[in-house]
C-alpha cells in the first residue's frame, strides 16, 4: 500500500490539484477540510505526512500543529506547513509551532513531491 | 403609422374596391388600390401602407404569392395583412396564414367585421411600430454606453526591465461585467487586476465603474495588497450584495524593474503562470468573493517574474466558452496553449483559440484577459 497523507486545505480547488497529483504518484490521500477535521484524523488515520495549510476556517494551521504535536500517539507524523507568505514570518511561526518544513503559496504540487519524499524517508 | 393610416385594398373587382373604399374612409383612414398581385406588390414596396387589404384570386400574381413575398422581405417594416377569400374556399384562409397572413375576411364581406378587423390590426401596427421604436432607442443607448465603457480601459504604461503588459476585454453584451486596471503606485509598482461582476449588461457595467472608482482612489491609500481588498470589500459589501452582485477579483502588484509580483484572489480564478518549468496548474492562497460577507480577508501570494517568464490574468468567459457542441474550452487547454508557446506573450494566442473554439456559438460570457510577462535578454553580440 502507498504511504498515506493527509492534506488539510478548505479550498476544493487545491484540494482537487494536489489530489490529482498525488494519487498519480501512489499516495494515498485523505483529506479534512478544517483544523479540527484535521487533528481528529491525525489520530485516528494515522497518515505518514501531513500537508497542513495555515490559514484555516476555525482553529488555524499552526494550533492544529501543535495539538497534533502535542500528541504522543501523532508526534513523530511529519508535517509541511502551507503559509501563504513566507517573507512576512510565517515560516518562522511554522517551525515554532512544530512544523517540519514549509512550502509558501503560490507553488506547484510537483514542488512539493520533493519535499514530501524527503520527510517521508527520514520520518 | 402615418396619420391617418394608410391602407392599401387588392382586388381586381372594381365594385368590391369601391365598397371597401366607402366604409374605411368614413373611418378616417387614408385608401390607396391595385387590382392586380403586381401592382399591389409593387405599391405595397413603395407606399409601404400601414395594412393591406389583399383578395387572393386577382391576375398577374396571385394574393398568397403577394403575401409571401411582402413578409419574406426583411428590408420592409411590419404591414400587416388581411386576406380576403371567398367563403367556401378554407383551403385559401390557411394557405393565406401559412403565407404569412395576420387576419382573413370572407366574402361576401361584413362590413361591421370589415371595420372591426381593420381597427384590431391597425392596433397591432401601432404597437408594433412602438416596440420597434424603442428597441431601437435602446439599442443607440447601449451602443453610446459601450463606446463610454472603452474610456474605462486604462492606458498601458512603458516598462523597465524588459517587463510588459497587455490586456484585452470583449463584452458578450453591449457592454460587459469584466474589468481590468493597471495602476501606477508613487513607488513606480502598478496595481492591476481582472475583476468580473455577476451577471452582465447594463447593471453590470454600472456596479463595474463603481468599483473601477473605489479601487483607484482607495490604492492611493493603501498600498498592500491583501489589506486593500480587504478594505475595498468592506466599503462596496452593502452595495454589491443588496443589489444581489457579487464580484471576482484577482489583484497584483507588480514592480518592472524586478519581477516581483504579489497577488490576491477573491474568488476569482487563480492566473496562469508560464514559468522557467512550464505552465501547471498551481496552489494558490484564496479568498472570498468581494459582496460574499463585509469582512472577509486575504491572503497575499508573491511569485518573481524572470526573463522569459509570463503570468497571465483571466476571467471565467475564457475557460467556460463553449464550442457548438457545448463543450467547455478548459483550464487544461488553456495551459496547453502555454506550455506549447515558445515563450511570452501567449495572451493573444489564447484568445484567438477560443475565439475558434466558439466559432458557431454566441460568446455567452464576457472574456477578459491580462498578460504580464518579461521579455528574454538577447545577446546583443
Amino acid at each position: 500500500m502507498g504511504k498515506r497523507i493527509l492534506m488539510i486545505e478548505d479550498h476544493e480547488d487545491n484540494r482537487r490539484i494536489l489530489r490529482d497529483l498525488l494519487t498519480s504518484k501512489g499516495y494515498d490521500v485523505i483529506e479534512a477540510e478544517n483544523g479540527i477535521e484535521g487533528v481528529s484524523a491525525a489520530e485516528t488515520c494515522r497518515p505518514d505526512l501531513i500537508l497542513m495549510d495555515i490559514q484555516l476556517p476555525g482553529i488555524d494551521g499552526y494550533e492544529a500543529t501543535r495539538r497534533i504535536k502535542a500528541n504522543s500517539e501523532t508526534r513523530k507524523i511529519p508535517i509541511i506547513a502551507v503559509t501563504s507568505y513566507a517573507l512576512s514570518g510565517d515560516d518562522v511561526k511554522a517551525f515554532e509551532a512544530g512544523c517540519d518544513a514549509y512550502v509558501a503559496k503560490p507553488f506547484s504540487p510537483r514542488d512539493v513531491l520533493a519535499k514530501i519524499r524527503d520527510h517521508l524517508v527520514s520520518g | 403609422m402615418k396619420s391617418p393610416p394608410l391602407i392599401l385594398i387588392v382586388d381586381d373587382n372594381p365594385t368590391n374596391v369601391e365598397i371597401f373604399q366607402t366604409r374605411l374612409a368614413a373611418n378616417n383612414c387614408s385608401i390607396i388600390t391595385a387590382l392586380d398581385g403586381e401592382a399591389g406588390l409593387r405599391m405595397a414596396r413603395e407606399h409601404l401602407p400601414d395594412l393591406i387589404l389583399l383578395d387572393i384570386m386577382i391576375p398577374k400574381m396571385d394574393g398568397i404569392s403577394v403575401c409571401r413575398r411582402i413578409k419574406s422581405d426583411t428590408s420592409l417594416p411590419f404591414m400587416p395583412i388581411i386576406m380576403v377569400t371567398a367563403k367556401s374556399e378554407s383551403k385559401d384562409i390557411v394557405a393565406g396564414l401559412e403565407a404569412g397572413g395576420d387576419e382573413y375576411l370572407t366574402k361576401p364581406v361584413d362590413h361591421r367585421a370589415l371595420v372591426s378587423r381593420v381597427k384590431s390590426m391597425l392596433r397591432i401596427k401601432e404597437l408594433h411600430d412602438k416596440v420597434h421604436e424603442q428597441s431601437a432607442q435602446l439599442k443607440f443607448q447601449l451602443e453610446t454606453a459601450t463606446k463610454i465603457q472603452t474610456l474605462f480601459w486604462p492606458k498601458i504604461p512603458e516598462l523597465e526591465a524588459g517587463s510588459r503588459i497587455w490586456a484585452t476585454s470583449l463584452p458578450a453584451a453591449y457592454v460587459g461585467g469584466d474589468f481590468y486596471d493597471v495602476i501606477v503606485l508613487p513607488d513606480a509598482s502598478l496595481l492591476v487586476y481582472v475583476a468580473d461582476v455577476s451577471g452582465k449588461g447594463v447593471p453590470a457595467a454600472l456596479i463595474m465603474a463603481a468599483l473601477s472608482t473605489k479601487i483607484r482612489i482607495e490604492a492611493q491609500q493603501q498600498n498592500e495588497i491583501d489589506a486593500l481588498l480587504a478594505t475595498i470589500n468592506a466599503g462596496t459589501h452593502q452595495l454589491i450584495s443588496e443589489e444581489g452582485f457579487f464580484i471576482t477579483i484577482v489583484l497584483g502588484r507588480y514592480w518592472p524593474g524586478t519581477g516581483k509580483l504579489q497577488i490576491v484572489l477573491g474568488g476569482h480564478l487563480p492566473p496562469l503562470w508560464q514559468g522557467k518549468s512550464g505552465a501547471h496548474q498551481m496552489v494558490f492562497a484564496r479568498g472570498m468573493a468581494l459582496g460574499v460577507s463585509p469582512d472577509s480577508r486575504y491572503e497575499r501570494n508573491e511569485i518573481r517574474l524572470s526573463p522569459g517568464e509570463s503570468i497571465l490574468f483571466y476571467s471565467d468567459g475564457i475557460v467556460e466558452a463553449r464550442d457548438k457542441n457545448s463543450e467547455l474550452f478548459g483550464s487544461e487547454r488553456l495551459t496547453n496553449i502555454a506550455a506549447n508557446s515558445k515563450g511570452p506573450p501567449f495572451g493573444k494566442a489564447v484568445l484567438e483559440s477560443v475565439r475558434l473554439w466558439q466559432e458557431g456559438a454566441p460568446a455567452a460570457d464576457d472574456q477578459t484577459i491580462l498578460e504580464i510577462w518579461r521579455e528574454e535578454k538577447s545577446c546583443p553580440y
